[in-house]
């Protein structure tokens, strides 16, 4: 077996097994205006027949299709009826071109091995030359009207895709009823009567071996809400910078109050302080009240010892201050002014004793 | 695909969340407002109470006020005496000197920052006296 052979063999099997696999898998159900094709259950995947949607195929200045996002209405302007219309642009897919007729040719053409090949590079070659872009306008609002009307639930449905990009590349016309028939003219998917078309294949057919691309479409069954979705889409915008912004504030506020915890223990660290605020408060309670007892004692001293004594007549001949208060002994001029200087010791000191013999007052205050 | 979710749910929901961001950032902040002023307070506190300690409960400064007492040449020269008399408390006497270096000794205690236990001035004649001053070290 030659190597080509054997690679054949390879595309073949894993062919069959992605048909067995999605046999097994997916539901597959065409949908016209008026009628269904398949069995209906849950998970179903629909393909919509271009009685849903308007079709053009354009070659555009674009790469990519999202570029066309804006291009699209004005480009369908005219074209579809007023009301409010999705739209999607489909990139016309070489690659996917190839995949598909080596598909077909390694089926029917088996052998011919060099020539598969030399199509290949040809067609790769010219993949990127033009490009052609499907585009495609629907209305939300009018599939899922119609899907109603033939009593599809959405809990039904998994997937939408669009008959366009399901079947741009069948060879021959699928016939969907008696009276039409799907065929492919210039890559454009169009529904015509049987009466223009021959040879036709049963859709039920053509759909057990086939394989959905990744164009699924998403229909907004909420378009008809009492707020449009630019509005609710602006809104959503606003709400998630507000609440990106305000996680923003929150996320650096919680920062600020962890440098606010650190720097408390900073502080009390820095001037070693007990950790808990009780204790905090009862150093700074004694520590006060030894303040005030220390400044009390020195102005009761102060005070004392500026007593108005008469110059050189009376004096001082002892005096003492200890814990529980004060002893003083004044040498007097004459025993009257006992009763002056008691009125100026009151006037701050609270007298506990006071005595007067001769000329000499003993006087004690406690605390 | 058909989109099941009503959008208008999903902007009522983004509004509750930013309702509770909202909520909670305000809250938070509140709280930031309230934890900054008192750190402040703190350190205020902090400071008091260091520098209460300082004068007060500084047993190093409180040996440093007495040793420049002591040290003086002033009352060196007069005979100053220092002892510890207990544990942590010490004792520093000048006897018999005149009038004006005892009232300069007694005012260098009274402002020194130090916690005086005991204080005792004696005239001993018309021309003297003597001052013993006992203080927590």
């Amino acid at each position: 077996m030659s190597k080509l052979d054997f690679l054949k063999q390879r595309v073949n099997l894993s062919t069959l097994k992605e048909i067995k696999l999605f046999n097994v898998e997916r539901n597959i159900v065409f949908v016209d205006i008026d009628f269904y094709i398949g069995e209906l259950k849950p998970g179903s995947t629909l393909i919509l027949s271009p009685s849903f949607y308007w079709i053009k195929r354009e070659i555009l200045p674009i790469k990519y299709p999202f570029e066309a996002k804006k291009l699209l209405p004005s480009l369908f302007d005219g074209v579809v009826p007023e009301g409010e219309f999705t739209y999607r642009a489909f990139k016309e897919s070489r690659a996917l071109d190839v995949a598909h007729s080596t598909h077909e040719e390694s089926q029917s053409e088996e052998g011919e091995d060099s020539n598969v090949l030399s199509k290949i590079s040809d067609l790769l070659q010219k993949g990127s030359s033009k490009n052609y872009f499907t585009l495609i306008a629907y209305s939300d609002k009018d599939i899922v009207k119609n899907l109603q009307k033939l009593s599809i639930k959405e809990s039904y449905i998994k997937d939408i895709y669009f008959a366009q990009s399901e079947f741009e590349n069948i060879k021959e016309p699928l016939k969907i009823s008696n009276n039409y028939s799907l065929v492919c003219k210039d890559k454009i998917v169009c529904k015509i009567p049987n009466s223009f078309v021959s040879n036709s294949v049963p859709i039920e057919e053509y759909l057990e071996s086939f394989k959905l691309t990744k164009s699924k479409i998403s229909v907004n069954i909420f378009s008809h809400s009492i707020v449009d979705t630019k509005t609710l889409k602006r809104a959503s915008i606003a709400a998630s910078l507000f609440i990106v912004s305000f996680g923003v504030s929150y996320y650096l506020d919680t920062k600020t109050m962890q440098e606010l915890v650190d720097k408390r223990a900073s502080i009390a660290s820095y001037y070693s302080l007990p950790p808990t605020q009780i204790q905090l408060n009862s150093l700074k309670q004694r520590l006060e009240r030894e303040s005030k007892n220390e400044i009390d004692r020195r102005e009761s001293i102060a005070y004392i010892l500026n007593s108005p004594l008469i110059k050189n007549s009376e004096y001082f001949s002892e005096f003492r201050a200890d814990p529980n208060g004060y002893f003083l002994q004044i040498e007097l001029k004459e025993a009257k002014r006992a009763e002056t200087l008691k009125e100026y010791l009151e006037k701050r000191l609270e007298i506990s004793n006071i005595r007067v013999s001769g000329l000499s007052m003993r006087v004690e205050v406690r605390l | 695909m058909i989109n099941k979710i009503n959008p208008l749910y999903i902007l009522l929901f983004l509004i509750f969340i930013a309702s509770i961001v909202w909520y909670k950032g305000v809250e938070l902040k509140g709280e930031l407002e309230i934890s900054n002023r008192a750190v402040i307070e703190y350190e205020k506190e902090a400071k008091e109470i260091r520098d209460l300690k300082r004068i007060w409960d500084d047993k190093q400064r409180a040996k440093e006020a007495l040793d420049l007492i002591h040290n003086s040449a002033n009352f060196q020269s007069a005979g100053i005496k220092r002892e510890e008399i207990r544990r942590g408390v010490e004792r520093v006497e000048l006897n018999s000197v005149n009038f004006t270096l005892a009232e300069q000794f007694t005012n260098r205690v009274l402002n020194a920052p130090i916690k005086i236990e005991n204080l005792v001035i004696k005239r001993d004649n018309d021309n003297n006296m003597s001052v013993v001053v006992e203080v927590k070290i």
